[in-house]
């Protein structure tokens, strides 16, 4: 992706952030997650489900033990998140990923999606926050 | 003759009059038709992405039984295959992040048609009986304009929640809603009474804003099969 693509691919965003309204998943999200706290993990992709009633990012994460943990990264729906900007083709199997978001309860390895970073081509994407109705 | 000059003019003032009212009735119930999106200020924690919390009844007239079942409700359910893709209830639906668009499917029937999740509410403005069989999420409407206002009654909703953490609404209740336009904005006043669950009449109010037409985005659902019943464990 180009500097003129990254550009009109941020304005888009912007645009479409700017028209968009609550994005609120078909369950409450404070019964799975703890929306008091943020955390951020790095990983491979190794799924990425684009369907309702939340799309998922599976992101296979290095331990520090050298061991492999699978988090399940969940969205909002597909019309929330395509309001966005995203598509299927936003994300892909083995994309080098940065995923900050709440964690899930109870120890699970969930997550929500606050934020997102590829290294690669150095795309990124913000939400709004659970606080600002997203 | 001048009995008969009488009589027309009478006549036709009546024609005028009818069709007077029957143009501001028209323009009335015109005044709804059209795109509409959601404006979440109101209750904004419990209908956007932070949602309700286990155990947060605060504003509804739950009775003891309702709050048992609401205690006893696991939010790990969502996960269950047969309920991933169950739609919010009409209980509920309108506090979602729902765009929908008004209009008449025949000349009796109101049609909702929303983009969330793909479901369709039909306000029967002839008042007929609800058909039978199985109890829908959406429940059955029958509708009637009162001056500008269009109020609608909804029953044989199957049941679900009234807040996204396990509230209830049994088969038996009622909700009627009132439709009222101001200006751009477009107020459903929602009362559901259902003994079973509620120690009263629970209101709410729920807000829309009128939007030029847009294309719906379509919400195919696929559920996910957890290996564990629950995603990350």
């Amino acid at each position: 992706m180009n500097v003129l693509q990254r550009i009109l691919s941020l304005l888009t965003a912007a645009g479409l952030l700017a028209a968009a309204f609550s994005a609120s998943a078909h369950h409450s999200r404070a019964l799975h997650f703890d929306i008091e706290q943020e955390i951020t993990r790095e990983g491979v992709v190794s799924s990425w489900q684009w369907r309702n009633p939340h799309p998922f990012i599976f992101l296979d994460v290095a331990t520090a033990s050298g061991e492999t943990e699978t988090w399940a990264v969940e969205l909002p729906n597909t019309v929330a998140m395509t309001r966005r900007g995203w598509t299927p083709e936003t994300v892909a199997v083995g994309d080098h990923l940065t995923i900050t978001g709440s964690p899930g309860r109870d120890g699970r390895r969930i997550m929500t999606l606050s934020s997102a970073h590829r290294a690669e081509d150095g795309w990124e994407w913000r939400g709004f926050g659970f606080r600002n109705n997203d | 003759m001048n009995i008969t000059r009488q009589s027309r003019h009478a006549l036709a003032a009546g024609i005028a009059l009818t069709a007077l009212i029957a143009a501001n009735a028209a323009t009335a119930q015109q005044d709804f038709w059209g795109y509409w999106e959601p404006v979440i200020h109101e209750d904004a924690r419990y209908r956007g992405g932070e949602g309700a919390h286990k155990g947060d009844y605060a504003g509804i007239p739950l009775n003891a039984e309702g709050r048992r079942v609401a205690d006893a409700w696991d939010p790990d359910e969502y996960y269950l295959p047969e309920l991933q893709c169950a739609p919010h209830g009409a209980a509920y639906i309108m506090r979602g992040p729902v765009r929908f668009r008004f209009d008449h499917e025949d000349a009796n029937t109101i049609l909702m048609r929303m983009e969330l999740q793909e479901q369709e509410r039909r306000f029967y403005l002839d008042g007929r009986e609800w058909p039978g069989g199985e109890l829908e999420w959406q429940g059955h409407s029958t509708a009637r304009w009162e001056g500008e206002t269009l109020t609608v009654v909804t029953t044989y909703m199957r049941p679900r929640y009234l807040r996204r953490n396990g509230v209830p609404h049994s088969e038996n209740a009622v909700m009627r809603e009132h439709y009222v336009r101001h200006g751009d904005y477009l107020t459903v006043i929602a009362v559901v009474e259902d003994p079973q669950y509620l120690t009263g009449p629970f209101v709410r109010s729920s807000t829309f804003v009128k939007t030029e037409p847009f294309e719906f985005i379509p919400y195919p659902c696929e559920p996910i099969i957890w290996p564990n019943g629950v995603p990350g464990v």
